[in-house]
């Protein structure tokens, strides 16, 4: 059987489609969480999806805008009570955190919104994408790639070191927003591409890769995009070969490729070592 | 009385955490040119004083105006990358940068063409010497590498006010000289006004005329007028 004779099914291939855009745009905004220890921000932003899901199929309207909707609150909240409270915004993330689980469930017990319904939220499904989510999949996947390309200075020095940053006249709070706002709309987007159990797969694995092997700021994001829409490809075709959820193929093949790049990191680390000994042999025998 | 123009003035400024005063009722005024060497124990004010200087920290009380203009306000917004900053320790080391990306930070916020930014930062990098080390990663350059590195940042930001903290402290002796003599370079050549926190002898600036000097001790902050090192 002709394996692309799968794609005349349009579901898989909107899927695919997605999962593409997604790998390939997606990490650039897990280098940004990855960089700003915005890990505390993710998970609230993974909850705020989900209270956003349960608001959402409570009152009936889509919830992935009631999605984007509730975290664009939250990133815009979340620094100003920071800063208003002094407080560590991981702390504030933290609050937020727990506040929209209960939230959540309040509203799924009072609106009897059935559990299943909220809970696949959790899951994911490519395979369940409307012509309007992949859209703005795609369309989200390109902003994120335009906005690194157009804004790579100015990103580039706010995630080198913010104080930096300010110093050399960029509006580091802008900057600092606007990569909020994009992590908090990619984390919401990949909640409903592969499910919040998984997202790391498309967001973080490629980025983390990315960090460890990477000698530039360009070749970081470069190499990122590159890691993660490779996982994409190979954990689409392996789960489809073997018959898994293709998140789960995109996990593995995302995990193996950390494991090379972290092995290779350590060799790169290890060969640097010994010529640095090397050369210091060198210069002492050269005195000696 | 100078007629040089005032770079930095400070106006009953005043510092300090929790029930800790670093310093109080600070009026300080540094001109074009000056090269002020802030010396004083650790902990006693230094870096908070020039966190404030530059707008990363407010004073408990007090007020700061740099080349004309009062910090936070709307004029200072648009001049601040005219003071360059360069911090004690090198910054993130862990994030995968090269040399050239480093310096060209300091274009970032430059209302100029994209060949007339590329330029600043080749420029920077060649008075500094560290146009070899354009292509290396940040993380891999030592301690005397990465001060160059960040003096040729802040000469591609067309700063007028170098800031720098403590950018000597664990260098070996001949990367401090280096980079003293670079920055007694760009003063004289560029006519930079300096601002260097460092509490060690240099003999690089010791010739350099016109040196004044703060010194922190106890919470008092005093003007040691013309400095011989």
């Amino acid at each position: 059987m002709n394996p692309l004779a799968a794609f005349a099914y349009a579901p898989l291939l909107k899927g695919f489609l997605a999962l593409l855009a997604a790998g390939a745009c997606f990490p650039l905004v897990g280098v940004f969480i990855l960089r700003l220890n915005l890990i505390p921000l993710k998970f609230t932003l993974m909850h705020g999806a989900f209270l956003g899901g349960a608001l959402a199929l409570a009152v009936g309207v889509d919830p992935l805008l009631a999605g984007f909707l509730l975290n664009a609150v939250i990133v815009l909240t979340l620094a100003p009570l920071a800063r208003a409270t002094r407080l560590n915004e991981g702390y504030v993330a933290g609050f937020f955190m727990t506040l929209t689980v209960a939230v959540a469930f309040i509203v799924i017990y009072k609106a009897s919104v059935p559990a299943k319904d909220v809970f696949a939220l959790l899951w994911g499904n490519i395979f369940a994408l409307s012509s309007i989510d992949l859209a703005v999949t795609v369309g989200f996947a390109l902003a994120a790639a335009a906005f690194v390309l157009f804004f790579f200075k100015p990103i580039g020095a706010v995630l080198f070191d913010r104080e930096i940053a300010f110093s050399a006249g960029i509006n580091e709070r802008l900057y600092s927003n606007l990569i909020a706002i994009a992590s908090g709309f990619t984390v919401t987007l990949a909640m409903k591409l592969i499910g919040a159990l998984l997202l790391d797969a498309v967001l973080i694995l490629p980025a983390l890769a990315a960090l460890l092997v990477a000698r530039s700021a360009r070749g970081l994001f470069v190499l990122a995009s590159v890691f993660g829409l490779t996982y994409a490809l190979i954990g689409f075709a392996g789960a489809t070969a073997v018959d898994v959820p293709a998140s789960t193929g995109v996990t593995i093949a995302g995990a193996v490729g950390f494991g090379a790049c972290f092995a290779y990191s350590r060799l790169v680390r290890r060969s640097r070592a010994m010529k640095g000994t090397t050369d210091n042999t060198d210069e002492e025998s050269n005195h000696g | 009385m100078s007629n040089r123009n005032i770079i930095i003035r400070t106006e009953k400024l005043s510092a300090g955490f929790g029930d800790r005063v670093l310093f109080s009722g600070l009026d300080l005024e540094i001109r074009e040119g000056d090269f002020t060497l802030i010396r004083g124990e650790n902990g006693s004010g230094k870096t908070t004083l020039v966190k404030i200087l530059l707008g990363l920290q407010k004073p408990r009380a007090g007020r700061v105006w740099l080349f004309g203009a009062e910090v936070g306000s709307r004029e200072w917004r648009r001049t601040r990358r005219l003071a360059a900053y360069v911090r004690q320790h090198a910054a993130a080391s862990d994030f995968p940068i090269n040399a050239r990306e480093t310096v060209e930070i300091g274009t970032a916020a430059l209302r100029v063409g994209r060949r007339e930014k590329k330029l600043a930062a080749t420029e920077a990098m060649r008075l500094v010497n560290c146009l070899h080390l354009a292509r290396s990663p940040y993380a891999v350059l030592s301690g005397g590498e990465k001060q160059r590195v960040s003096i040729a940042r802040c000469l591609a930001q067309r700063a007028r006010l170098l800031v720098l903290d403590e950018p000597a402290a664990h260098l070996d002796a001949r990367s401090k000289t280096d980079l003293m003599d670079i920055l007694a370079r760009c003063r004289r050549e560029q006519g930079l006004t300096v601002v260097l926190i460092s509490h060690e002898h240099h003999e690089a600036i010791a010739e350099e005329d016109g040196i004044s000097g703060l010194s922190f001790e106890d919470g008092v902050v005093r003007r040691d007028g013309e400095v011989r090192l």
